[in-house]
């Protein structure tokens, strides 16, 4: 950190802390929009992790029984979907549920890891979305938006909080190689200011883009950054103190530090073998590690202080999403399962083992849930109308049930929970009241929860 | 802003309201009920009785009988005992029926609740509308402004200087220095090409024309339009089906900025080319350019939803193209007025959903581009091949049907070979009993298909009436009587088929396409069948409502005719039609994965055919049977057949008449029937080495069909039919709909029209009220623009939003100066930008001065040319540029941005680092993922209109510029070229770096600066003083600095 480059832009530092939220990701100076809101109200969560589950788990099978199932399996089923047709037949749950914790919630034998944790989670099985397509169902759940161009949930969230460590990202995305459906409007920053768009970090290969120096040679690249120093700031004094040029060399500052700054926060010599084992680092699956090591960067990441850290699924076999079995349901949810269950535990473990379980909030969920009917006899097609999610930490109250939906798992029964509901709650336990949080745009005062949202106050700690 | 809809089917499942339910109650279930059924009499414009029920005051007040609504208290409000027809009152809505039993519990439980009425929802009046029409300063006719005077008369080159100086002097200010020389060229090429210009003689002027001349100014500035049109070419969503042909688009608009098309033109062709009287014919390249524009509607994003079940999903499609309508012609968010009227600008639902019935009166097709030229020089000389290959087939079959045997492997019921196959074995003794029986067997199933077919079909429109596109079906191209035929184009055959009178695709060649709609399908049958032939992916299908990539297409997989059903959607009130398609007029395919099991290589393959007989409509699930006329010449004769010997001979006879018949051109379709089974059975000689001289016509006939144009095909708008109007979506609900809104643009605004006069769809008399000089946004809009991309900001600021949202013009007689003179000169682009870039404002420099800062810091008034970053394309070509790997060719198909992670199942398919050295504005837009090189530098998101791009300064930039593979390797590139150039020392060979990159000299210091650098990385990789000009690692670093320059990606 002290190459003779960098001492000589020390002195130039002062000046170029421009209107900067720090070191990456930044903000254009001619896109800062209006100044971020302050907490409505005492913030229980500080940080929040969303483990997005895409493609659609099936609530029947990991946190909402339907025994009324098993009962109708293979009988010819009747639904008022979508989907239905005449070929269709009930399909039986096809993993056990035990009742785990003080709460006794039950949890099906997909998630045994998941399932010691149980008090610490607020189960919502009665949430509903609007779009049976994978596409519309993502959008929808990051950015209350069907359609592209609005800001996902992340950005809306460092937009509201600004940045805890201003040489950090406020949203990252850990992903795989696989960009769920409705692409990277997902995870967009639609018309907030770019510095709140969300920075993608993957599990293999660079982490991100451009991150590793093209120049092997450390003194290479130095040697051309010193020239280009001197030429560039000779040509800011042609422009007459041009802001754009001066930021813009300020970004070759902060982009030489993220090159080595990045890796270092990824950097996992520093945690023990005992923590890589808990997330699952030396499993011999390989999704299974890959997501390990996404789950152990998001604590890392947290732990730094970055605001808002989504974890994609890696995509195994289906195509429109990792959960998505519309046949092969048997296989894959166990494989699914399998590659996340244990390092989510991990993650909660990890996270109460260093004091940040109390004010970092976890939401934990897909775009929408499993038919309880099949048309293949293998798999179970989507869902909308009802389905599974947790949340647990920070502002969130632990052992909690909320919501049922019917003997098939078909419809909402009781307490029907929106996505804006979700969207409102999350921004609640944050101190963020989604009525007041608003950026203008378009004509009107923007919110992420459109004209929609109620906090769902029973699993509000 | 547009509300999310959510259909109300989803939200009925609620239970238990919260304080926002009460909202979401009224919205849903209250609003819509009483704008239905009782706005029209109790609302803005009747007050029966005295009483409004459009807002809660207005029902609290009410009318003659007392206030209507008393919140909290159903039984006591007069609005619930109204619709409850309770005594006493008149039973409300008169007219309509009383109202639904859940509609009347929905209002009452609102009323118990508290009648919730959302404050932000006051009804919009008219006299509001009527203000913000009269005085909203770009809803007014464009004026002329004079001349301003100004003080500093020296300065002003031309009229732009005028206003520019006057405003500037108004505020004391005075206008920058002009730019040298050096930096003035290099500006007007980055602006006008989006490539540095290397060198340049002659006076500015001429340099201007030079640029204007190039071709690369139509590349540039295709681009720009290409962000306003949301340029993608692939649809998004879950599988990312392509485009139909959007490059084609995208090589329209560049052809068109190069010719300087009338920008009145552009948008006439854009909104209506398929309907225009005289279209442009492009001669060079046989293309109908008008056409062309239409592709604009289609590209937005699109699913291929299923348009009954999601109906907001197909809404979304045209709200897109209103949104991009609106935002790219008119500078207004029409798309606003989808739930409500707008809340800023005077533009009322009725306003969107008169436009939405002009949209969704047209159809989402494929258009044939190619000219509509009638190829009847290349048809008669084929024709004349065909009827040579006729001659001589028909003379090799005339001799082989005296002696021949009948036979067959297997033949259906209604195959003339049937009988031959049952009597075959039949004993002589038992054989005129048998032959008897078959005969009366044939006789009464005869009589009995015809009564099915009579009794439950109904001829629909006769095929010739449908719409037909497609070089195979143009000008006549498909018309083909009985025993026409379809000449064998590759293979052994001679013919592929002898078909019955209709139209076909393949009566010259099996590369012409062809596209057969029907008109809108009746509701009053459930299916239409139709008598189709067609293979190699051919197929048919019912578009229901514009789902132009909708689920549920059928290919065609049979070489004789056979009946083809499709549902005709009847329950479903939605504008359908049915329509057969050859393979590049299907907007599915190529398909996504495991939907066709056809190879890649059969897939590439521009062959494919169709051909189509009839149609009928019915409701039973069957098709029409086969019929059996064609049999009768078995068993009508008087003297029947009384052994096999004898039936033999009746089938010479048979085929000898058929024969005949076809040689005499005389054939029927029972004469059809007959030769398809004899060569379907190979009886009739069909091989192409049948004999010398048909090999010799045959290979004639295919030299001359290789050189038959290949059709090129886009994805547009067209308009077949009767136009229909829409009603008002409530709330923007698809299944709350109101009062039908008749086909109308704007009634509000500029050159407002009431409805419009049209039996069409509209889109030609939109097209007239858009590209008029009276409309007062058209040219300004363009105008505005044109100034943005050679300023990198607009008069107006909000390029898209000349509503009152919008900025106000910084300088507004200078936008209507401008705006006069565009229209004046024919509305010419190319005439505009030179008067622009040739005025003295254009050509200041771009060093500001302090206290100019101080009164205008943004530089609205532009007291110097503001400096800015390059568009990501220039960035990319730039480079290319100083490396030498630039490929200035121009058009032709997209090419795949270079990924990490390609996923070729969803189309985001992986492409050369350097892009093959084109430029940027050929890299393919592909939606999910774009390139990721462009997009670090602001390359826009293809999802709505975005005539300003965001100008982000992120360091993601420069980790891109220093460690992107494309950059380094475009460095070595360079590097490989200067370490050849002969150098004999550092210096001079920085100095041509330096002309190259920036378009200057380097100043010694400079050249001090860089070959230090030189001598320094060459010390740390160990090249020795004497090996280091020609080091290519070496000065590919140097290069590398070069490029990361800011000075090289700046516009001064």
């Amino acid at each position: 950190m002290t190459s003779p480059w960098f001492a000589r832009v020390q002195s130039r530092r002062q000046a170029l802390r421009l209107a900067s939220n720090g070191f990456g990701w930044l903000a254009a100076s001619s896109l800062l929009g209006a100044p971020p809101a302050r907490e409505h109200h005492p913030a229980k969560a500080k940080r929040v992790v969303f483990l997005f589950m895409p493609g659609g788990v099936s609530h029947m099978e990991s946190f909402d029984p339907k025994p009324k199932l098993a009962e109708l399996d293979g009988k010819p089923a009747k639904l008022d979907s979508y989907v239905s047709g005449p070929n269709r037949k009930w399909l039986r749950p096809l993993w056990e549920f035990k009742r785990h914790g003080q709460c006794g919630a039950p949890v099906s034998s997909l998630f045994p890891n998941i399932a010691r944790h149980i008090d610490d989670l607020a189960i919502i099985r009665s949430m509903k979305s609007e779009f049976p397509l994978h596409a519309r169902g993502n959008v929808f759940l990051h950015t209350g938006k069907n359609v592209g161009g609005f800001p996902s949930l992340g950005s809306w969230i460092t937009y509201g909080l600004g940045a805890a460590n201003t040489n950090l990202p406020g949203y990252v995305l850990l992903r795989d190689a696989y960009v769920p459906p409705g692409g990277i409007e997902n995870f967009s920053n639609g018309f907030l200011p770019a510095s709140h768009q969300a920075t993608h970090i993957r599990d293999e290969g660079a982490p991100v883009d451009n991150i590793n120096p093209a120049d092997k040679d450390g003194r290479v690249q130095r040697a051309k950054l010193d020239a280009l120093l001197q030429q560039d700031r000779d040509f800011l004094s042609a422009t007459g103190g041009h802001r754009e040029v001066e930021a813009a060399i300020a970004n070759y500052e902060m982009a030489y530090r993220m090159q080595s700054l990045v890796p270092d926060v990824l950097d996992l010599a520093k945690e023990s073998a005992a923590t890589q084992r808990m997330y699952g680092l030396d499993s011999e699956d390989k999704p299974k590690r890959l997501y390990g090591l996404q789950c152990l960067r998001a604590r890392k990441l947290l732990e730094v202080g970055v605001r808002f850290v989504e974890v994609t699924c890696p995509n195994l076999v289906g195509q429109n999403g990792t959960w998505d079995q519309h046949d092969h349901l048997q296989r894959d949810h166990e494989h699914n399962a399998l590659v996340t269950d244990q390092a989510i535990a991990a993650l909660i473990s990890d996270l109460k083992q260093r004091g940040m379980f109390e004010d970092t909030l976890i939401v934990w969920a897909g775009e929408f849930g499993r038919t309880p009917d099949t048309g293949n006899g293998d798999g179970r097609d989507h869902h909308p109308f009802c389905f599974s999610i947790w949340l647990a930490g920070g502002g969130i109250k632990g052992g909690v049930t909320h919501g049922e939906t019917d003997e098939l798992g078909d419809r909402v029964a009781r307490d029907p929970v929106t996505i804006h509901d979700l969207h409102a709650t999350i921004l609640h336990t944050l101190g963020l009241d989604h009525e007041r949080l608003t950026y203008r745009y378009g004509g009107r005062q923007q919110r992420l929860t459109d004209v929609f949202g109620n906090v769902v106050r029973p699993i509000v700690a | 802003m547009k509300l999310v809809r959510f259909s109300i089917l989803f939200s009925l499942f609620a239970a238990g309201l919260t304080a926002q339910g009460d909202t979401d109650l009224f919205e849903s279930r209250v609003r819509p009920v009483l704008a239905r059924h009782c706005y029209s009499c109790h609302g803005v414009d009747k007050q029966l009785s005295g009483l409004r029920v459009d807002s809660r005051e207005a029902l609290m007040k009410g009318g003659k009988r007392g206030a209507a609504l008393l919140p909290g208290s159903s039984a006591e409000s007069l609005l619930v005992k109204a619709i409850r027809h309770e005594p006493g009152l008149t039973a409300m809505p008169i007219g309509s029926g009383k109202l639904e039993a859940a509609e009347i519990s929905a209002i009452e439980d609102w009323v118990r609740r508290g009648a919730v009425w959302p404050a932000s929802t006051k009804p919009a009046t008219a006299d509001w509308y009527e203000r913000a029409s009269k005085t909203h300063w770009s809803f007014q006719p464009v004026r002329n402004p004079a001349l301003p005077a100004v003080r500093t008369g020296a300065w002003p080159r031309n009229e732009i200087d005028r206003f520019i100086l006057a405003a500037l002097e108004a505020k004391g200010l005075a206008p920058a220095a002009a730019a040298d020389r050096q930096t003035l060229i290099r500006r007007a090429s980055l602006v006008l090409t989006g490539l540095p210009l290397s060198e340049a003689e002659g006076d500015f002027n001429r340099v201007v024309d030079r640029l204007l001349d190039s071709p690369h100014f139509g590349e540039q500035w295709a681009r720009h339009w290409m962000d306003v049109m949301r340029f993608g070419e692939t649809r998004g969503y879950e599988w990312n089906y392509e485009i139909v042909g959007a490059w084609h688009y995208r090589d329209y608009l560049i052809r068109a900025f190069n010719a300087d098309v009338p920008f009145d033109q552009i948008v006439r062709e854009h909104l209506a080319g398929d309907l225009l009287d005289k279209p442009r014919i492009n001669q060079r390249d046989h293309l109908n350019e008008s056409v062309i524009g239409t592709t604009f509607f289609r590209l937005g994003e699109a699913g291929h939803d299923d348009c009954i079940k999601f109906r907001e999903l197909s809404l979304d499609v045209v709200d897109n193209q209103i949104d991009t309508l609106g935002k790219a012609f008119q500078g207004l968010t029409l798309s606003c007025a989808r739930c409500h009227n707008h809340k800023l600008d005077p533009i009322p639902t009725d306003d969107y959903y008169g436009l939405f019935g002009i949209l969704n009166s047209s159809r989402a097709v494929t258009h044939t581009i190619d000219a509509p030229e009638p190829l009847t020089a290349e048809k008669a000389e084929l024709r004349s091949k065909k009827d040579g290959m006729r001659a001589e087939l028909a003379g090799r079959w005339t001799a082989q049907v005296g002696s021949l045997q009948p036979a067959a492997k297997r033949a259906a019921f209604d195959d003339p070979l049937f009988p031959w196959l049952a009597m075959r074995t039949t004993t002589p003794e038992n054989f005129a009993d048998v032959w008897r029986r078959l005969t009366i067997l044939y006789k009464d199933e005869a009589a009995a298909r015809e009564r099915f077919n009579q009794s439950n079909f109904v001829p629909y429109q006769e095929l010739n009436t449908w719409f037909a596109d497609g070089l195979g079906l143009r000008a006549g191209a498909g018309v083909a009587s009985s025993g026409d035929f379809s000449p064998a184009t590759e293979g052994d055959r001679v013919l592929t088929a002898i078909v019955p009178a209709g139209l076909h695709t393949n009566l010259y060649t099996d590369r012409w396409n062809g596209a057969l709609r029907s008109p809108l399908l009746p509701k009053t049958h459930k299916y239409v069948s139709l008598r189709l032939m067609g293979g190699r992916l051919a197929a048919q299908r019912t578009v229901l409502d514009n789902c132009a990539i909708g689920e549920g297409y059928k290919t065609l997989e049979n070489d004789s005719p056979k009946w083809l059903r499709l549902d005709t959607i009847s329950g479903e009130k939605l504008p359908a039609f049915a329509e057969v398609i050859t393979k590049s007029d299907n907007p599915r395919i190529p398909d996504r994965p495991g939907m066709l099991k056809e190879t890649p290589t059969e897939l590439a393959s521009p062959r494919s055919y169709f051909g189509a007989m009839r149609a009928v409509l019915h409701d039973t699930p069957q098709t029409p049977r086969e019929q059996l006329g064609h049999l009768m010449r078995l068993f009508s004769d008087a003297t029947p057949p009384v052994s096999l010997d004898d039936l033999a001979a009746r089938y010479r006879k048979i085929a000898q008449g058929a024969v005949a018949a076809w040689a005499q051109g005389q054939t029927t379709d029972d004469d059809v029937r007959w030769l398809d089974s004899l060569l379907r059975n190979g009886l009739l000689d069909n091989r192409l080495d049948a004999s010398p001289k048909l090999r010799e016509l045959v290979t004639a006939y295919r030299e001359r069909e290789a050189r038959l144009p290949q059709p090129r095909v886009v994805d547009g708008m067209g308009d077949a039919g009767p136009g229909f109007d829409k009603p008002v979506l409530i709330t923007g609900d698809p299944h709350s709909p109101g009062a039908t809104a008749p086909r109308h643009f704007l009634s509000r605004i500029g050159n407002a029209t009431g409805p419009l006069d049209t039996q069409g769809s509209g889109r030609r008399e939109l097209a007239d009220i858009i590209a008029s000089p009276a409309n007062p946004l058209t040219a300004r809009v363009m105008v505005n623009r044109v100034w943005h991309h050679l300023f990198g900001r607009g008069l107006v600021a909000t390029a898209d939003n000349f509503g009152r949202e919008g900025e106000r013009p910084s300088n507004p007689e200078l936008l209507d100066y401008l705006a006069t003179r565009f229209v004046q000169e024919g509305w010419s682009v190319k005439k505009l930008v030179k008067l622009i870039v040739t005025s003295q404002t254009f050509q200041q420099a771009s060093v500001s001065n302090k206290a100019a800062e101080e009164v205008d810091p943004r530089n609205a008034l532009l007291h110097h040319f503001p400096a800015r970053r390059m568009p990501a394309e220039s960035v990319r070509d730039s480079i290319l540029a100083a490396s030498g790997r630039l490929d200035p060719a121009l058009y032709g198909p997209s090419i795949a941005p270079n990924r990490n992670d390609p996923q070729d199942y969803r189309r985001l398919f992986n492409g050369p680092l350097d892009g093959q050295g084109r430029r940027s504005v050929y890299t393919q837009i592909t939606r999910m993922e774009g390139s990721r090189f462009l997009e670090t530098f602001d390359y826009p998101n293809p999802m709505a209109a975005r005539g300003a791009r965001d100008v982000t300064n992120v360091p993601a930039q420069a980790l891109a510029m220093l460690n992107d593979p494309f950059v380094v390797d475009q460095a070595r590139m360079w590097s490989e070229r200067l370490t050849r150039d002969g150098a004999t020392e550092a210096a001079i060979r920085i100095d041509s770096m330096f002309h190259t990159a920036l378009g200057r000299a380097a100043s010694p210091a400079e050249r001090a600066r860089f070959a230090g650098l030189a001598a320094e990385v060459a010390s740390l990789e160990g090249v020795s003083r004497e090996a280091m000009l020609t080091s290519v690692p070496v000065w590919r670093d140097v290069a590398h600095a070069v490029l990361n320059l800011k000075e090289f990606v700046y516009i001064q």
